[in-house]
């Protein structure tokens, strides 16, 4: 049998990853740049228009809005290419037939780099729903769904028509990525349309939470980890030209990473405000992926041992043998980094960014870099144009990892020691944040560009990225030139006898029922954990049931459990249903809880406060300038978080347990806890309704502080890397939109009181201009020095900035509700979980004045 | 039973879940330690077999 492989596709996908992966390199490299110096935010385009241009910053491209575009481009755009590239080259060859259909692929191909085109367009336009690397609108996300229906469809059906009834672990590695990352962006990306180009997340507070680091994590295990682990059975062997060192090891490898991996995002959350048991089984299971990451990643370089004395030479064996090593150390930190102990110094540092670049640049962008070399010569047909810009390549990229990852880790831990650090009488802390930062960064007091900038932490960080860079634009040519040099064409293969596959027919799936009544068995276990009291036993004595079926039909069939697996590992549909079954359960058992109990009319003691109009319309605009990449809203049940962010009672004494309550952000629809702090935290940042007018509240700083420090952010702190945000003055507020985003939130669950859209509107107008008086003595719009007393108050009270400052002014308002049924389940914050399990009860509420 | 795990004894949670995954590793060790030898060797080398027939 003649068999054509499709290389068009493979080719197409391998150039788009390329281009895609400078794009998002170089927008790392400008947001890298902006917390060294925030000139790099639009301010340096007055030098480079002479003046044209005059503005303290550009909107486009403030890093709220570029790291989003840096992180989904470098995910979903670079590591998306390079694994479709390396996944539709090796199924054919894995299953011995071309590609189901070339009209799928070009659909998948052009959909796609349409895709990656809008968001590239709508990040930037402050189009975003705030939830790490799902930020994308939801008519992208739907076209998202619909591709990535395109190319399992493509992939499945090539599968189906495969000559070689074995399927590689490669391919098991693929089924779990097209499975699992199916599953996992449905369900974070529920949420209700409010326009064409918004909408709120049907999760809310700690619910969004847990389902976003669900997603958030496994994006990390399903869409940068298991294709790529693919890609490795299949490439190393060929690049070693053995085949992999156990292929035992490489079936343990994938059960084990694909089941453990699923638990895991709990670890992103630690010290929160959620439940204790949630953070408990994430650090457990993150432990727990030691052992198989560990197991591929010496499977990987124990393959390439034949090709050591290739290792001065072959310039793929040189990124392979990086690549996994990477791996490997990437995933000895991730667990490092899940204890909760470590956490508290890591999380919210630095040390989190160095830890995801040594997985992206090292384990992601090396394995692309290697199997690009690789497969370059074959699809052009002809030999690597130059081996020593490769080798090059590899020197000058290696050394950029490691200036990226070592100034990022020694950044993290000196920041999150400095955070933690008492002063010399042991009464508070050392360190305001913004000396820590300085620290990172040493730009002095921020106005100017000082020398001693360019000797920081966070300046070496971007020349590390700059080295990276210069290393892949080495590559875009190689591979060019080795194009150019030679034809682009199919490979066709001449193969043998084909052998049936997919013997089983649907309704033996799984080889007898023996199999479907030990799912069966399953099933009823892990239902009885969620059904009420009676009903769990029915469930336990239903699984009991099937057990002594399962063991009847056994004896009589007469067949080992080898048989079973073996009948698994050429019927690659039941395979996929088990592969669907393993990551599922992990999901079941975490998320399920959340869902049903984490509701407020469960919340015992702090229940947020509903927001008003307005200031719904300034949480809006917060998520919009991506503020959320820098400001938590977290404060952790760890006494420096307290020490440094909670608030003091009426007597001026601080409050203890003024950490962040899980019941303090039960309506943010999504979640605002953040994971990275550039800047201060800011879930205690409001404060009580004012005497003279309750429609204004001031917290720990007046308005005028935070208008001026929009503007200017150097202007109150002096030092600080924060943007200006000088257009948030000039632009209108869109009032009109206030009463449909309500509307969508009353239809989530929240409970807003029943107004009219008349009455909302003229409720923010109100609000908007009790704020804007508040200004008027003092504020200055940026270039219009001349607008000033009533007329610049009515020109504010229009203005987004005044929404924004009525959101500030908002956060950490609460109410405190008792519950009175003993009986009815309750949520317990970490505080009040970790006092019934030393036997004690948590101490009394103290209510905030004014809140 | 669902409020006993959740708020109650949640630490059983954890040992259940662990179980569980514990026995799911083992069960693959036992899968993979018994793979006949061929069934191995043929796995193993099929990323080797495209190349062996090229035609071109």
């Amino acid at each position: 049998m003649t068999i054509t492989y499709d290389n068009k596709y493979p080719r197409y996908f391998l150039i788009a990853s390329i281009v895609w992966g400078l794009v998002a390199m170089l927008v790392g490299i400008i947001a890298a740049s902006q917390l060294s110096w925030w000139q790099a935010n639009g301010k340096f385009l007055e030098a480079l228009t002479f003046g044209l241009f005059k503005s303290d910053g550009l909107q486009y491209i403030t890093f709220g809005r570029l790291r989003p575009l840096h992180t989904n481009a470098a995910i979903f755009a670079f590591v998306g290419n390079m694994m479709f590239a390396g996944m539709y080259y090796s199924t054919q060859r894995l299953c011995k037939c071309r590609t189901a259909s070339d009209k799928l692929s070009a659909i998948h191909f052009w959909g796609w780099q349409g895709i990656i085109v809008s968001a590239a367009i709508t990040l930037p336009l402050g189009l975003t729903q705030s939830k790490e690397y799902a930020e994308l609108i939801w008519p992208i996300d739907i076209a998202v769904a619909l591709i990535w229906v395109v190319f399992a469809v493509n992939f499945f059906w090539t599968l189906a028509r495969r000559n070689e009834p074995s399927l590689y672990v490669a391919i098991w590695f693929y089924i779990a990525t097209i499975i699992t990352v199916a599953m996992l962006y449905i369900v974070n990306n529920l949420q209700l349309p409010t326009s064409w180009t918004h909408s709120y997340s049907v999760f809310g507070g700690l619910q969004d939470a847990l389902v976003q680091w669900w997603y958030g994590h496994n994006a990390v295990a399903f869409f940068l980890t298991t294709p790529i682990l693919g890609i490795m059975y299949y490439f190393l062997p060929k690049a070693a030209d053995r085949p992999v060192y156990s292929y035992r090891l490489s079936v343990i490898h994938f059960w084990s990473l694909v089941f453990i991996y699923i638990w895991a995002g709990p670890h992103h959350l630690l010290n929160t405000a959620l439940p204790r048991w949630l953070q408990m089984l994430g650090m457990l299971f993150s432990l727990m992926l030691w052992a198989p990451s560990w197991g591929g990643m010496l499977n990987g370089l124990l393959t390439l041992r034949s090709g050591w004395s290739k290792l001065l030479t072959d310039p793929v064996i040189k990124f392979f043998a990086v690549g996994v090593t990477f791996y490997g150390m990437a995933t000895f930190e991730g667990p490092l980094l899940a204890i909760r102990a470590v956490n508290q110094l890591s999380h919210y540092t630095d040390w989190t960014i160095g830890h995801v670049h040594s997985g992206t640049l090292g384990w992601n962008g090396f394995m692309a870099a290697g199997m690009f070399y690789w497969m370059a010569p074959k699809l052009w047909k002809t030999k690597l144009w130059s081996q020593s810009l490769a080798n090059m390549h590899f020197w000058v990229g290696t050394v950029g990892i490691l200036l990226y990852v070592g100034s990022m880790w020694t950044a993290g831990i000196m920041q999150g020691l400095m955070l933690s650090e008492l002063n010399a009488e042991g009464t508070g802390l050392k360190y305001k944040f913004v000396e820590t930062l300085q620290f990172l960064n040493g730009d002095g007091d921020g106005n100017h560009v000082t020398l001693k900038s360019f000797f920081s932490l966070y300046a070496f960080r971007t020349y590390g990225g700059i080295l990276y860079i210069a290393g892949f634009i080495m590559l875009a040519v190689n591979i060019w030139k080795t194009a150019q040099s030679g034809q682009a064409s199919d490979d066709t293969v001449e193969i043998g006898n084909v052998a049936a596959a997919d013997t089983l027919k649907p309704r033996k799936w799984f080889g007898s029922s023996v199999l479907v009544y030990t799912f069966a068995v399953i099933f009823f276990t892990i239902l009885a954990f969620f059904l009420p009291a009676h009903a769990d036993k029915v469930a336990i004595l239903l699984a009991i049931f099937f057990g002594a079926k399962c063991v009847l039909e056994w004896k009589k069939e007469g067949k080992n459990w080898q048989h079973y697996y073996d009948q698994l590992l050429e019927n690659y549909l039941p395979f996929t249903f088990l592969v669907f079954i393993a990551v599922a359960i992990g999901g079941v058992v975490q998320i399920f809880p959340s869902l049903a109990v984490n509701k407020d009319k469960n919340v015992e003691g702090r229940l947020q406060e509903l927001y008003t109009p307005l200031e719904l319309a300034g949480r809006d605009i917060y998520i919009a300038e991506g503020c959320y990449n820098c400001h938590s809203q977290m404060i952790r049940t760890l006494k420096p978080d307290v020490l440094r962010y909670a608030r003091n009672d009426e007597e001026g004494k601080l409050i203890a347990d003024d950490y962040s309550h899980l019941g303090e952000s039960i309506y943010d629809h999504p979640f605002q806890w953040g994971s990275k702090r550039t800047g201060p935290d800011l879930a205690r940042e409001g404060g009580p309704a004012s005497q003279d007018n309750p429609l204004v509240r001031i917290g720990k700083r007046d308005n005028l502080w935070h208008y001026n420090h929009f503007m200017n952010p150097r202007n109150t702190s002096p030092g600080s890397n924060m943007p200006a945000y000088p257009w948030l003055a000039k632009q209108k507020l869109d009032f009109k939109e206030i009463p449909g985003r309500i509307k969508a939130q009353v239809r989530l669950g929240v409970p807003w009181p029943a107004m009219d859209k008349h009455e909302i509107e003229q409720h923010a107008r109100e609000q908007a201009l009790a704020i804007a008086k508040t200004l008027e003595q003092g504020a200055i719009v940026p270039g219009d020095d001349e607008l000033t007393g009533p007329a610049m108050t009515r020109h504010l009270a229009e203005s987004k900035v005044v929404a924004l400052i009525a959101y500030l002014q908002k956060l950490g308002a609460h109410t405190i509700q008792e519950l009175d049924d003993a009986d009815e389940p309750k949520l317990l914050d970490p505080d009040s979980q970790r006092a019934v399990s030393i036997g004690r009860k948590p101490g009394p509420q103290v209510k905030l004045s004014g809140n | 039973m669902f409020k006993r795990i959740i708020f109650d004894n949640w630490g059983e949670t954890i040992f259940l879940s662990f179980g569980v995954t514990l026995t799911i590793f083992t069960v693959a060790t036992i899968f993979a330690l018994r793979m006949k030898k061929e069934k191995r060797d043929h796995l193993a080398h099929l990323p080797l077999a495209d190349d062996t027939t090229d035609a071109q």
